[in-house]
Order: C-alpha cells, then sequence, then structure tokens
C-alpha cells in the first residue's frame, strides 16, 4: 500500500477552499480566497477554465452538478451569492447568481439527480433550491433554521434525498422531504467543536456518514432506523486519533475507504479492516507546511504503475499554499 | 496746466493702474511740501469733479484729494485748512458713493499736527449721523476703526478730561458693530482694550462687552490667500486682552466665560481658560475676591474629574494655570487667601480620599503652590499632611500614585525657588522642608525596599531623588551623599535598563552638582568591587558580569575630577592584572575599552584637559613596553595606542615637541635626551624589524599638534618606504601599522612626494604602498593627489592587480582614528571636504571606465571602487551624482559580493526620498532584484546586513515612492516576502514584516 | 464613539515592559578596530582561486540562527493599539509575555505552535473579538506559515471566554472578517502602533 504524489497543480495564488470531481467526467474545480473557480482536465493537469470577475468576496464552496448534457457547477462566496457557471458550445459561461442569503455562503451542493441545490450559510440556515434542466431558475423551496450557529457544510446522499448539513454549533443535522415540507428528522451530538465536514458512504446497502471537527476527530455515525418524519442515528466509531488540529475535510470514497485533511496538513487514510478502523496511510505535509482545507476521493485518470494497472484511487487536496494535489493511493 | 492735467491722470489710472494713480498724488504731496502748489489749488482744480454727477467720478476726485492729505507731511496744513477739510468731509458723508475715500482722508486728517479738539465733535458727530458700517464693505470699515483709533491715540486724555467720553464710546459702538472682517476686528478689539482700560465706561460696559463676547469663541480659520496673514492666535490674543482689559467686565465675563467652560471642544476649553487666567491676572484682587468662588464652583468638576495625561493641547494644564493666577493675585490678602484654600480644602475632602481622584486634586493644589511662597508654604502644609499620613502597607500602585503626587509639590518648589543651577528665592523654613525626612525616607523604601520587578515605582522613586536633588537649597551634603548611595547600589544590583539607566542619570546628576560625592561614595564602592581574577563580580552574594561595573564607571565618569581618579584607578588594576592572571587578555580588554569610552565620553565636555593624566600616560607605555601579555595582543595594543593618542590630543601643546622626539628618538634606536618620558626603558628600533610597537610610536605622534616639526621628514619616509618594501612581514597588522605610519607623516608633515608618483607596480605591496602615500596626499587636498589619483584608477584596468586597485580605494576614503579631527585641536592636516573633492574627481572616471571597458571582469573593479567609496561617503556628497552611476548601483546588485551588494543597497535606500524619479523609473526591475536579495542564497552573499538592507529599500518604496506606481507590486511583494518571515536572524525577520506591512496598508487611509 | 466600555483601565508604564536585553558587544567591539585595518588590506578578499571567493571575514562562518520566542511575538502585538483607548495592549496588561508560548523545533519543514492567552481589561469587554482578531490579523501577516496560532482568553478573564475563543480561532471565521472592508480599517487603525 503505498501514496504516491501524482501531480501538484499551481492553481491559486490564495488558499483553495474547496475542491469538487466531476462524477462522470475527469474534471475538477476548485474554488479560492482569489474570489475564482478554476477547472482542470485530470487526465493531463491542465487548465480548461478560469471563473473569474464574478464573485467580490472570496469562493469558499464548489460542486459538479452530477447530472445534464453538459457539465455545470455552483459555487458559493463569502459574498452571499452562488452563481452556475456551465459549458456552452465549447465556453464556460455564467449562467445564473443566486441571491438569498444574508452573508457569507459556506456550502453548496446538489442531490443525486441534480434536481434539488442545497446551500448553506453564516446566516445560520439552509436553503433548498429546486433547479431546472438548463440551470436558468432557481426557486428556493425550503428555509431550515434549526442550526443555532453558521452552517459550515452542506452534503447529499447519492442514494436518496438525505441532506447532510454540519454546523459551527457542534452538531450535525439530517433532513428529508415529508410531505412538500423539509424537515430535520435527526440530530447528530457528540462532537466537541465546530463539525466542518461531513459525507454519506457510497453504498446502497448501508447508510453512514463520516464527519471531522475542530475537535480534532473523524467519526462515522450509522443510521439504525428511518422513517418519513424521523430517523435514528448512532455513533458508531471514532476514527483513530491522528490529527492534531482542526480536522477541515472528510470523503468517503467509493472502495470504502475515508480520507481527511487539516489544519495539521495532514492527509489521513482509514480502512475498515477486520471488525475495526484503521491508519493506513499518513502523508505529512500534504500541502508543505500550509494547512490542507479539502479532500475528495475519486477514480483514477491514468495507469498508477508501468503495467497500466489501475487497481489504485485517486484523493485531490486543496490547501492554504494555492495548490491542488492529486495523491494515488493503491 | 499740468496740475489739472495730473489730475485728468489720476482720474483715468485710479482704479485700474493703482501705482500710476499713486505715483501722482505722491507728487501732488511733494509739489505741497515745495509749495510749488497750494493745497486750495488741489481742491479747486479737483472742485467740479467732486461734485460731478457722474457716481464713478466722485469717488476718484475724493481718493484723489485723500491719497494726497495721507502723503503730506503731519505739519504742512493749517488749522484753517484743517477746518475746512473737516467740514468737507463730514458733509461728504453724506455721499455714499464716497465713503470709502472719504474715511480715508478723514483717518489721515484727525492724524495732522493741526487738527485739534475742536473739530473732533464734528467728526465723531459726523460718524454717528451719516454713517452707517452695515452698509459698507470691509476694506471702507476699516478707515473708519482707522480713524477713531488715532483719534483715540491722539485725544485720550482731552477725551476723559472733558467728559467726552460717552461721546466717543457711543461713537465706537456705532462704528465697530457688526464687524466681521478679521483685520477690522483685531482694530476694533485693541481700541476695545483701550477704551475700557482707560475711559470712563460710565453705563457702557454691557454694550462694551457684548461687542467683544459675542466673538468668544473665535473659531476662525484664515483663508488661503489673505494679505495680512492674520492668525488665530492673533485674533484669540486680542479678544482675550480686550476682555481682560477692565474689571468692569467682570460680572459679565466671568458668568458667560464659566459657562463655556463645559464645551466638548477641547481648544474652546482651552481658550476659555486662558481667557479666565487673562481676566483673573488683570482685573485685580478687589473683583477677584467678589468671583473667586464663582469660578471654583465652575471649575471644580472640570479639574477634579478631567484628565490630565490627556494633554493633547494642554487644556488641562490651562485649567489647573487659573489655580495659580488665582493665588498670585489673592495671597497678598492672607484672609483672603486663606478663605480660598480652607474652601478648596473643604470641598475637596472626598477627593483626597478617592484614588480616582486624588491625582487632580494634588494637582490643583500643585498649581497653587507654583504662584508664589505663601502660596506654597499654604498648600504643602495643608496636602503633604494629608498625603503622607499613610505611608505603610500601600500597594505598589498606591505608592507609585504617592510619589507622582508628592511630584507635584517638588516641581512647583522649583517654580517658585528655583533649583540648585538657577536659585531663585531663598526661604529656609519654606514647608517642604518640614517634610524632607518623611519624604527621604518613603522613597528611599520605595527604591530600595521593593522588589527588583516593581520597574516603574522604582524609575519613579529614582526620578523623584533626582528631582529632590536639584532642588535649590534643600538637601545637606549628607542626604546628597546617601541618595548617592542609593543609586550607587542600584546601578550595581539592578539589570532592567530604565532602572539602570535612571540611576546612571541620577548619579550623573550629583555629578554634576558636586563630583567629590560621587568620588567619595560611588567610585571607591565600584573599584573595590572589582574582582581580582577574571571572575564575575560577586554584588551582595550574587554574580554579576564585570562589564556592568564598567557600564556603570563609564557612565558617570565624566568631568575632570572622575576621569582623573578612574583612569589612575584602572591602570593600576591594568598593571596589577598582568602579574597575578594566567591570561590577562580579556579582562585587559575591557578595562582599556572602557577607558577609551571615558576619554572619548568626557571629551565633548567644555576645556577638558588630560594635563593631569600625563602620569598615566608615561606608565601606560611603561606597561606596554613591559609586559608582552599587553603589546602582542593586536586589539589591545590598538585600543591603548589609541588611548594614549586620546590624551595627547587633549594635552596643552607645550608637551608636544619634547614628547615626540622623544619618542621618535627612542623607537628609532637612538638616545633619548631627556628622563621624562622613557626612563629606563631600552629602546626600540622600529626599522630593525617589524614590530607592533611601531603603533606606539605612531599614535603618539598622530596625537601631537601640527606645528610639532620632525627632523628631516623626506629621509624618514624613504626608510619607512624601503622598509615596507623590503620586509617580509608575518603579520598583516603589523604591516597596515607600517602602511598607516607612513600615511600619517606624509599627511602630517610637509615632504617630497613626487619622486613616488611613478612607482612601477611589480608587487601587490608597491601597489598597496602607493595607496597609503595616495590617502595621506588626499587628505590634505595636496596638488598632487590627482596624479596619483589617476594612477590607481588607470590600475583598475590591469587584469592581475585591478581587483585589488579597486580595494584601495576603500583605504582611500575610510576614516581611520589617526586621521580624527576634533573640535578646536590641529593635530592633522585632513581637510574638511576632502572627501566631497575626491567624490567629484574621481566618480566620473569610475564611470567612465566602466563604460569603456568590455570585459566583465574589469567592469566589476569599477564597480566594487565605486561602492566602497559609497560605503564611507556621506548622501549629500552622493546624490548629486546619482543620475550618472544609479544604472551601476543596479549592475553591482549582481556581482558576487555581499560588501558591494550592501554599499549599492545603502545607497538606494538613502536615496529613495531624495531621487524617487530615479528610482521610479527603475522600480520593474528593483523590486524582484531586491526581492531575491532578500532571500537567504546558497552561496551565504546575501549576508544578514544585505538581505535586511533589501527588505529596508522595499519598505521605503512603500512609503517614499508615488502610489501608483508602488501599488501594482504589492501583492507580489507581500507574497514574495512570506519566506523572509522565517528567516534565520531576527532582524532580517523583523525588516520584512515591517515592509510587508507597508504594503498591507499601501493606500489604506486610515483617519 | 459611544461611551468607552473601560472608561478606567489600569495603565502599565511603557517602560515597564518587557524587552530584549543588549547583550554585552564590548570585546567584539574592541576586536572589530583590528578587524577593520585588516580588511583594508588590499589584497583583502581578492584571490586567485576562484573557488574560496569567500564574500567576508565575518560571514564566513555559518550564521547563527535566532530563533523565534516570546519575547519577539510579544514586541510584534505590545504595541497594538487598544480600540478604545490611545493606549497599547502592551500597557493595558492585555497581552502579557508570561502568557505567550512557542513551539518551534526550528526546523523549517516542521510546523510551529504560538499560543497567546489574552486578558481583557474587563471581564464583559465586547470588545475582546475585535482584540483577538486584531492580534491575529497581526500575527498572520509577521510570522511564517508553518506557524499555527492559537489565540485565547486567559482563563476566568471573561464572561463569554468560550465563544470568544471559537470565533477567534475558526479560521473560516477569520477569514471572512479580514475581507470586510470597515473592520479591516479598525484593525489597520490598531496595527498603525506597531513598531
Amino acid at each position: 500500500m503505498s501514496i504516491r504524489l501524482v501531480r501538484s497543480l499551481e492553481a491559486h495564488t490564495d488558499k483553495v477552499w474547496s475542491v469538487s470531481v466531476h462524477n462522470r467526467l475527469p474534471l475538477l474545480a476548485t474554488a479560492s480566497s482569489d474570489k475564482s473557480c478554476k477547472i482542470y482536465d485530470l487526465t493531463n493537469g491542465e487548465l480548461v477554465a478560469t471563473l473569474d470577475d464574478t464573485h467580490k468576496r472570496s469562493a469558499r464552496s464548489v460542486a459538479w452538478k452530477p447530472t445534464g448534457q453538459e457539465p455545470s457547477l455552483a459555487c458559493g462566496s463569502f459574498d452571499s451569492t452562488i452563481s452556475i457557471w456551465g459549458k456552452d458550445y465549447d465556453e464556460w459561461s455564467l449562467l445564473a447568481v443566486i441571491e438569498g442569503h444574508e452573508n457569507e455562503v459556506k456550502g453548496v451542493a446538489w442531490s443525486k439527480d441534480g434536481y434539488f441545490l442545497a446551500s448553506c450559510s453564516r446566516d445560520k440556515s439552509i436553503w433548498i433550491w429546486e433547479a431546472d434542466d438548463d440551470n436558468e431558475e432557481f426557486e428556493c423551496i425550503s428555509v431550515l433554521q434549526e442550526h443555532s450557529q453558521d452552517v459550515k457544510h452542506v452534503v447529499w446522499s447519492q442514494y436518496e434525498d438525505l441532506l447532510a448539513s454540519s454546523s459551527y454549533d457542534d452538531t450535525i443535522r439530517l433532513w428529508k422531504e415529508d410531505d412538500d415540507d423539509w424537515s430535520c428528522v435527526a440530530q447528530l451530538t457528540g462532537h466537541e467543536g465546530t463539525v466542518w465536514c461531513s459525507d454519506f458512504e457510497k453504498s446502497e446497502t448501508s447508510t453512514r456518514l463520516v464527519s471531522g471537527s475542530d475537535d480534532c476527530t473523524v467519526r462515522v455515525w450509522q443510521r439504525t432506523d428511518a422513517n418519513d418524519s424521523e430517523e435514528t442515528w448512532e455513533l458508531q466509531a471514532i476514527l483513530p486519533q491522528c490529527h492534531k488540529r482542526a480536522v477541515y475535510s472528510v470523503s468517503w470514497s467509493p472502495s470504502g475507504r475515508i480520507a481527511s485533511v487539516g489544519s495539521d496538513g495532514q492527509l489521513v487514510v482509514y480502512e475498515y479492516q477486520s471488525d475495526q478502523w484503521e491508519i493506513t496511510h499518513v502523508q505529512k505535509l500534504s500541502h508543505g507546511v500550509y494547512e490542507a482545507n479539502s479532500v475528495q476521493w475519486c477514480k483514477p485518470y491514468a495507469a498508477d504503475d508501468d503495467n497500466g494497472t489501475t487497481t489504485a484511487e485517486w484523493l485531490i487536496t486543496g490547501g492554504d499554499d494555492g495548490n491542488v494535489n492529486v495523491w494515488s493511493i493503491s | 496746466m499740468d496740475l489739472s492735467l495730473n489730475i485728468s491722470q489720476f482720474l483715468a489710472n485710479s482704479g485700474s493702474d493703482e501705482n500710476r494713480a499713486s505715483a501722482i498724488v505722491e507728487r501732488f504731496a511733494n509739489q505741497i511740501h515745495s509749495r510749488d502748489i497750494k493745497l486750495i489749488d488741489l481742491i479747486k482744480a479737483l472742485g467740479d469733479y467732486l461734485t460731478a454727477e457722474d457716481d464713478l467720478l466722485r469717488p476718484k476726485a475724493t481718493q484723489c484729494l485723500s491719497g494726497t492729505l495721507n502723503s503730506l507731511k503731519k505739519d504742512i496744513l493749517t488749522p484753517n485748512d484743517i477746518s475746512v477739510l473737516t467740514g468737507f468731509y463730514v458733509s461728504k458723508l453724506e455721499d455714499g458713493q464716497c465713503t470709502k475715500e472719504t474715511l480715508y482722508g478723514m483717518s489721515s486728517l484727525v492724524d495732522m499736527d493741526s487738527f485739534g479738539p475742536s473739530n473732533l465733535d464734528k467728526v465723531l458727530k459726523g460718524l454717528m449721523e451719516q454713517y452707517d458700517s452695515t452698509k459698507n464693505l470691509a476694506s471702507t470699515r476699516y478707515y473708519g476703526l482707522l480713524t477713531l483709533q488715532r483719534i483715540f491715540t491722539k485725544f485720550v486724555n482731552y477725551l476723559i478730561q472733558m467728559k467726552k467720553d460717552k461721546l466717543f464710546i457711543e461713537c465706537f459702538l456705532h462704528v465697530a458693530s457688526g464687524e466681521k472682517d478679521p483685520r477690522n476686528l483685531l482694530l476694533s478689539f485693541a481700541l476695545n482694550k483701550d477704551i475700557s482700560s482707560s475711559l470712563n465706561l460710565e453705563s457702557f460696559e454691557d454694550e462694551l462687552f457684548d461687542i467683544l463676547f459675542c466673538y468668544f469663541p473665535i473659531s476662525f480659520k484664515p483663508p488661503k490667500e489673505d494679505p495680512y496673514k492674520i492668525t488665530q492666535d492673533q485674533l484669540k490674543g486680542s479678544l482675550r486682552s480686550a476682555i481682560a482689559s477692565s474689571s468692569a467686565f467682570d460680572k459679565d465675563s466671568y458668568p458667560n466665560l464659566l459657562e463655556k467652560l463645559s464645551s466638548t471642544s477641547p481648544s474652546v476649553k482651552r481658550d476659555t481658560a486662558e481667557t479666565i487666567n487673562a481676566c483673573i491676572a488683570n482685573y485685580g484682587q478687589k473683583s477677584l475676591i467678589e468671583h473667586w468662588l464663582e469660578i471654583w464652583n465652575a471649575y471644580k468638576f472640570e479639574v477634579v474629574h478631567g484628565e490630565p495625561d490627556d494633554e493633547e493641547i494642554g487644556v488641562y494644564q490651562s485649567l489647573l494655570n487659573t489655580f495659580t493666577e488665582i493665588s498670585k493675585v489673592l495671597t497678598s490678602n492672607e484672609v483672603e487667601f486663606d478663605q480660598f484654600a480652607s474652601t478648596l480644602l473643604k470641598d475637596l475632602k472626598e477627593s483626597f480620599q478617592n484614588t480616582k481622584t486624588l491625582k487632580q486634586t494634588c494637582l490643583i493644589f500643585g498649581a497653587i503652590a507654583k504662584a508664589n511662597n505663601i502660596a506654597y508654604n499654604k498648600a504643602v502644609k495643608l496636602v503633604l499632611a494629608q498625603l503622607l499620613v499613610k505611608t505603610d502597607g500601600l500597594n505598589v500602585r498606591e505608592e507609585r500614585e504617592l510619589i507622582q503626587n508628592l511630584g507635584v509639590f517638588t516641581s512647583a518648589y522649583k517654580d517658585v525657588y528655583g533649583t540648585t543651577s538657577s536659585p531663585k528665592l531663598q526661604d529656609y523654613n519654606n514647608g517642604l522642608k518640614d517634610f524632607k525626612d518623611q519624604i527621604l525616607i518613603l522613597l528611599g523604601k520605595s527604591l530600595m525596599g521593593s522588589s527588583q520587578v516593581e520597574v516603574s515605582l522604582r524609575t519613579l522613586a529614582i526620578t523623584e531623588l533626582t528631582n529632590l536633588t536639584t532642588l535649590s537649597d534643600f538637601l545637606s551634603n549628607s542626604e546628597l551623599s546617601l541618595i548617592a548611595q542609593y543609586f550607587t547600589e542600584t546601578v550595581l544590583m539592578d539589570d532592567n535598563e530604565y532602572v539602570f539607566n535612571s540611576a546612571i542619570g541620577g548619579l550623573a546628576q550629583i555629578a554634576q552638582l558636586d563630583s567629590s560625592v560621587l568620588v567619595e561614595v560611588t567610585l571607591p564602592t565600584l573599584i573595590s568591587l572589582l574582582p581580582d581574577a577574571d571572575e564575575p563580580v560577586r554584588i551582595n552574594g550574587q554574580d554579576k558580569p564585570k562589564e556592568k561595573i564598567f557600564d556603570v564607571i563609564v557612565s558617570i565618569s565624566t568631568g575632570g575630577a572622575l576621569v582623573n581618579f578612574m583612569v589612575i584607578r584602572l591602570l593600576n588594576k591594568l598593571e596589577q592584572l598582568q602579574t597575578t592572571l594566567a591570561d590577562p587578555v580579556p579582562y585587559s580588554f575591557l578595562i582599556l575599552s572602557s577607558l577609551q569610552k571615558i576619554i572619548t565620553t568626557s571629551e565633548s565636555s567644555t576645556q577638558f584637559s588630560t594635563d593631569t593624566l600625563f602620569p598615566s600616560l608615561v606608565k601606560l607605555i611603561h606597561l606596554l613596553l613591559k609586559f608582552p601579555s599587553l603589546n602582542q595582543d593586536d586589539a589591545i595594543l590598538e585600543s591603548a595606542t589609541e588611548i594614549l593618542k586620546l590624551i595627547v590630543v587633549f594635552s596643552s601643546k607645550s608637551f608636544h615637541q619634547q614628547l615626540s622626539d622623544d619618542t621618535l628618538s627612542f623607537f628609532t634606536g637612538l638616545p633619548v635626551a631627556n628622563d621624562d618620558y622613557y626612563k629606563d626603558l631600552e629602546p626600540i628600533n622600529v626599522f630593525a624589524e617589524p614590530t607592533p610597537l611601531i603603533n606606539i610610536l605612531s599614535k603618539v605622534l598622530a596625537g601631537v599638534n601640527k606645528s610639532v616639526s620632525i627632523n628631516n621628514v623626506d629621509s624618514l619616509i624613504n626608510k619607512l618606504v624601503e622598509f615596507i618594501k623590503t620586509s617580509s612581514f608575518q603579520d598583516g597588522y603589523v604591516r597596515i601599522s607600517y602602511l598607516r605610519f607612513l600615511s600619517l607623516i606624509i599627511n602630517k608633515w610637509n615632504c617630497e612626494v613626487s619622486k613616488y608618483e611613478n612607482i612601477t607596480f611589480d608587487s601587490v605591496l608597491s601597489l598597496e604602498i602607493y595607496t597609503w602615500i595616495t590617502k595621506g596626499v588626499l587628505l590634505r587636498i595636496d596638488p598632487k593627489s590627482e596624479t596619483f589619483i589617476d594612477v590607481l584608477v588607470g590600475a583598475l584596468s590591469d587584469t592581475s592587480l585591478g581587483a585589488m586597485a579597486a580595494n584601495s580605494f576603500e583605504v582611500l576614503v575610510v576614516d581611520l582614528s589617526i586621521f580624527e579631527k576634533f573640535k578646536k585641536i590641529l593635530n592633522n592636516n585632513v581637510r574638511l571636504l576632502y572627501k566631497q573633492k575626491f567624490f567629484d574627481l574621481v566618480v566620473p572616471k569610475l564611470v567612465e571606465g566602466f563604460n569603456g571597458n568590455d570585459d566583465m571582469k574589469i567592469k566589476s573593479n569599477y564597480l566594487s571602487a565605486l561602492s566602497h567609496i559609497l560605503k564611507h561617503t556621506k548622501r549629500e556628497i552622493i546624490n548629486p551624482h546619482l543620475p550618472s552611476f544609479f544604472p551601476l548601483l543596479l549592475q553591482s546588485l549582481n556581482l558576487m559580493d555581499s560588501e558591494v551588494r550592501l554599499a549599492s543597497l545603502n545607497t538606494i535606500l538613502s536615496s529613495v526620498g531624495e531621487v524617487s524619479d530615479l528610482i521610479t523609473s527603475h522600480i520593474s526591475s528593483l523590486i524582484p532584484k531586491l526581492l531575491a536579495l532578500a532571500q537567504s542564497d546558497r552561496d551565504h552573499l546575501n549576508t544578514e546586513p544585505v538581505r535586511l538592507a533589501a527588505v529596508n529599500c522595499l519598505h521605503s518604496f512603500a512609503m517614499a515612492l508615488p502610489l501608483q506606481k508602488v501599488v501594482p507590486y504589492q501583492k507580489e511583494v507581500i507574497r514574495e516576502l512570506t519566506p523572509v518571515l522565517d528567516d534565520k536572524k531576527r532582524s532580517v525577520r523583523k525588516g520584512a514584516i515591517d515592509a510587508r506591512q507597508a504594503y498591507y496598508e499601501l493606500g489604506r487611509t486610515v483617519e | 464613539m459611544s461611551e468607552p466600555i473601560n472608561a478606567n483601565p489600569t495603565v502599565l508604564d511603557v517602560n515597564a515592559l518587557p524587552t530584549r536585553g543588549e547583550d554585552h558587544k564590548q570585546e567584539k567591539a574592541l576586536d572589530s578596530q583590528v578587524q577593520e585595518l585588516l580588511s583594508l588590506a588590499i589584497d583583502h578578499g581578492v584571490d586567485s582561486d576562484v573557488q574560496s571567493q569567500a564574500p567576508s571575514l565575518l560571514s564566513d562562518s555559518e550564521e547563527q540562527e535566532d530563533p523565534i520566542d516570546p519575547q519577539e511575538i510579544f514586541d510584534l502585538i505590545a504595541h497594538i493599539s487598544d480600540p478604545e483607548h490611545p493606549l497599547t495592549l502592551g500597557q493595558l496588561a492585555v497581552v502579557n509575555l508570561s502568557d505567550i508560548k512557542v513551539i518551534d523545533s526550528g526546523n523549517r519543514d516542521e510546523m510551529g505552535e504560538v499560543i497567546i492567552k489574552i486578558t481583557p481589561t474587563i471581564t464583559h469587554c465586547s470588545l475582546a473579538t475585535l482584540i483577538g482578531l486584531g492580534i491575529r490579523v497581526r500575527l498572520d501577516r509577521c510570522l511564517p506559515v508553518r506557524f499555527r496560532i492559537t489565540i485565547l482568553l486567559k482563563e476566568g478573564s471573561h464572561q463569554s471566554e468560550n465563544q470568544v475563543n471559537k470565533q477567534l480561532n475558526d479560521k473560516e471565521r477569520v477569514a471572512a472578517a479580514c475581507e470586510n472592508d470597515q473592520l479591516l480599517n479598525v484593525i489597520s487603525k490598531m496595527l498603525a502602533t506597531c513598531k
């Protein structure tokens, strides 16, 4: 088992806050304090497009829409707006700017079929938007205000319309539609600090969530019971402690691995082996002495050895050094 | 006729060419003086114009007459003339078109010698009835006020005697009302002041006051192009002295002023307080007796709850001054002053108990104490008894406050009784003396009895004790010694620099007062503490570095007696060490460097003479010759001989010839004629073989007056040159010492140098000899120097010697101690302007040489020669030449030599402000270059000073260059300096931090 | 400005603030007289052998490292102005040398840590967050990127200690605050007195 730096992209001159890989195409999107997003071709590391001149403050989060003929994405910014970009006749262009939040938008996420866009903000609320196929009309269908503090991150399950939100109030909440109305179906408490990020397990049969927090821990939660208006979730495990400072981002791979990054610059990979979670890789200084803000798994877009085998999975990380690093885990 | 022609010309030019117009009236006046024409002729000739229908013509005609009057001598007109003209002008007031010209004439008329009281009423009534100030422009109103002022000056006694006060005041109120123009206001205020302080105001005081106070407070801001340049302060001052001019105003002025005291504007507040102070000082005791309570009631809150340290524009001090003023006025009435003081004491009873207001309360009484002897004694008696009632068991903050509050009264003491250096008044029983013992005990306890971490308390105690020593006629000698003892112990025990420095300052102050206290108390303590071995000093059971003692010694040994004492004692110590210690070198260093500092710092004191140190000079020479430990260590020898030089420099010229003769004989192996300096010593011949002892000879000769003669200088030089050429020096220091001696002799004594002009450079040594000869010649701006310099410039293009020739240029301009100049002492032939001359001469040659050569190696020789020169040249000399060699400077930043880089960077740094255009035009290449130089490099060429200079340059760009030129580099500089924040050296990190901060803040305006 | 929240703070004398004492350099100074003379040898630094192009005598030796220590951090932040008094955080004892901890191996490839505990002048001071933010901005600008900075209120010094601590150490909130021009102006003013 090894971890290898495939390439390092000098993407931005300021912090990279967020990275997102398209679910079908070899496209990587980044969001940065330099107010821009960039799109890279993962097969060769080449810059495809720079999306700028739109946001007045930091671009905080970026998410690809999983559906549609042409690729498109949403970007949430500290300027309180969300921009929607799409490829149109080989040109990347701004399709819409969504306004509504009172202040900094911190997270954006698309539902499995691209039908819903969720956004969360410093204003403590989560907004659910209904999107059309052309990405031109976005109608707010629900505003969820149960978090008592900033909402840092939102993520959808790939298999059902289930949304998880992480907050400065130290909790995670899960949200579902129930009779045309969205409501909180579960609240996960236990973290002893801001929850920065969570991610669903990529499995049709089991529904689990991994979360990373300011308390330096990474936790796995499992759904044990569910009906339309209520779900029961239990803490399944606290992953072996490795981070010495806040964990900013976690990601669950299709093969079942979990990766986490954080303020201490470490990139940590965990696997479930013989009934327990174990640390299988630790990459120190993943972005030099800078902090690492975002991590995401993706499939490999190049052979990882001379034999042309591609058993590996890739990890994309973004850091305060402005770089995006592509790692191969085999 | 001539007259009417001139009048026509005047009328034509008036209003268009005022210079010509006034020349014409000037001519009329002269003609009247010379009796060529009579005034009546002029009036007749003007006649029709004066009454013309034309509204434009009448004023010009009137102006012609008035202008003439203004230019006339005062004694030329007869009473009859005056009477006629007065009638004319008064009636002319009816003509609204000519008011300005009329008043102008009137103001001249009233100034005439023959203008007597008989005309006065007419003028005043005319003004009252026919003139309306509100309908006229400022320049017109000016003449109205001027007329009144002239009348007043001339007729003040008449007005009083004839009881015409009322008429005049009414007229003044009429003329002055509604005034807004600053120049007129100055006149009006001054006139009001005169009226109020000399006339009988009858029932007009209210109106006279109103016409003043309606302008208070003055908030006038002078317009940009005010021809009269009237300032706000002028107006304020003039208004203030008018308000304060008469106690008749007091019933109005105090209530009105006191009301303004609560203003939120600090400047209004201060203006008000200062005006009140002027009133108190001027209105007299009677008025003040009626009003002080009212004043006090209004002041109470302001001063008790004011912020004394918020001294932005001195508001609080102005408030305090009121108490000083009141006390000054009241003290001559004992009953009333007692009443005043006890009222305050009663009202402030609670403030004394409240820690938040205690300071203010003390300041109030301090202000009272400042007034005079009586007030001082009263205030001190009332307050100090209360303050000092509890001095035990105070916490540190309370103790600090108590000392600060006591300080208020020592400072007032200085105001009343003066200081030891300028005593004012003696009062052997003054109030503070009653508390002297208590104060001394308190301060002594705060200083000696509190923990060393209480830095501010201890510093404060020292400051206050020092203060006490400066008070005139206060401390006894034994008390002074006690304080000196406190301070001595403090400097030895305490390592905190603030405490240390204050105590040293205190000792220096005592030394100024009476150096014998230090000689008796402090110095023996210090000397006795010096250890015999090279080990730390043991003070009160604690180990301290020896350096500490020497720091103290150096800091306080100022002035003849102290210096003498220390030099003798330290030389004894030095001698003792040479026999008792195995390795006396480090300890000897300390002693010698301290001696050097003592003499150098004392040099600035007036009339410093080292004649009494001559025995020490002899002793030091003997020590140097006797102990190998002293003469075989370069650093020790260099320092010790420097001391010799200094002693010689500051001694009387009368010693010098013999000293010089004896020394030269002694060191060239000749018998010494006298026994004074080299008794019982074996002569030495510096030409036998290279010896570092040459430096004793060298420094002694460097110190003697240049009028001292040397026999056969030329042969000495010859011998020296030959000796250097043919000797093999094992040691760089010894070689340079001989070369330096050569340079000294050539500079100081007249000698034949042309024979060395054409030396062939067959060795490095020959080039080096040539360089040092050139230095001696250059420093005295010998006519030959250009020839010598040309040869050196020429050598720069030599492929084998060029790099060394470049170093020669540093030798030429480096400042050496043997060539040091001292005020009023002629010990060498160094001309003040030599660097300027040299720079002007050599820089164009270097630029030319650089441009004329293609070989990079040779080019770099010119650059490094230039940078060596820059390193030792002031920027005033450099700047005019900068544009010519700036491109070279940029290139030298790339040279593989740290010193060259540093010199170039420093030149850029020091010229940013002056030649910002030049720098701006190179900014695109400079910034990346500087960013590179700010980082450590593999070759270690970017030394700490280079890196620091580079970040400082970047910083200075942000501060001194035009914003729009720097902003494009803002992000790049901030980003590229990020790694420098992790530099190994703190100084570089700090430099990078400051530079980055400047770039972060570029263009951000902080109000 | 409205009524100050703490109108009468206790003020330390500027002179009483801890400083980096000057080392004794007498011996060096003495020796330097000779060193200066020796550097005047015209073959000084000139060498036919290109390899040994030593820049100068003094820089020959490896530079000694000045470690980043609490005093250095103190000097960076002690002169920040209080937002409501014309005084510095050092004078008001909001920052104290003894409450600064530096963990640093000196290795440029290892992260270091700076932990600062600040003491607001009064326990309900609503300006504590602003003061903390000023310190954070100052240190973010001044310290090498490898340092992680933690700013905490001193235990028991404030009613809402945890809230303020959480806010001051939330990277995202600090980043967002630094994009607020108005706030940045206030901070600029606070930093203007830094030495």
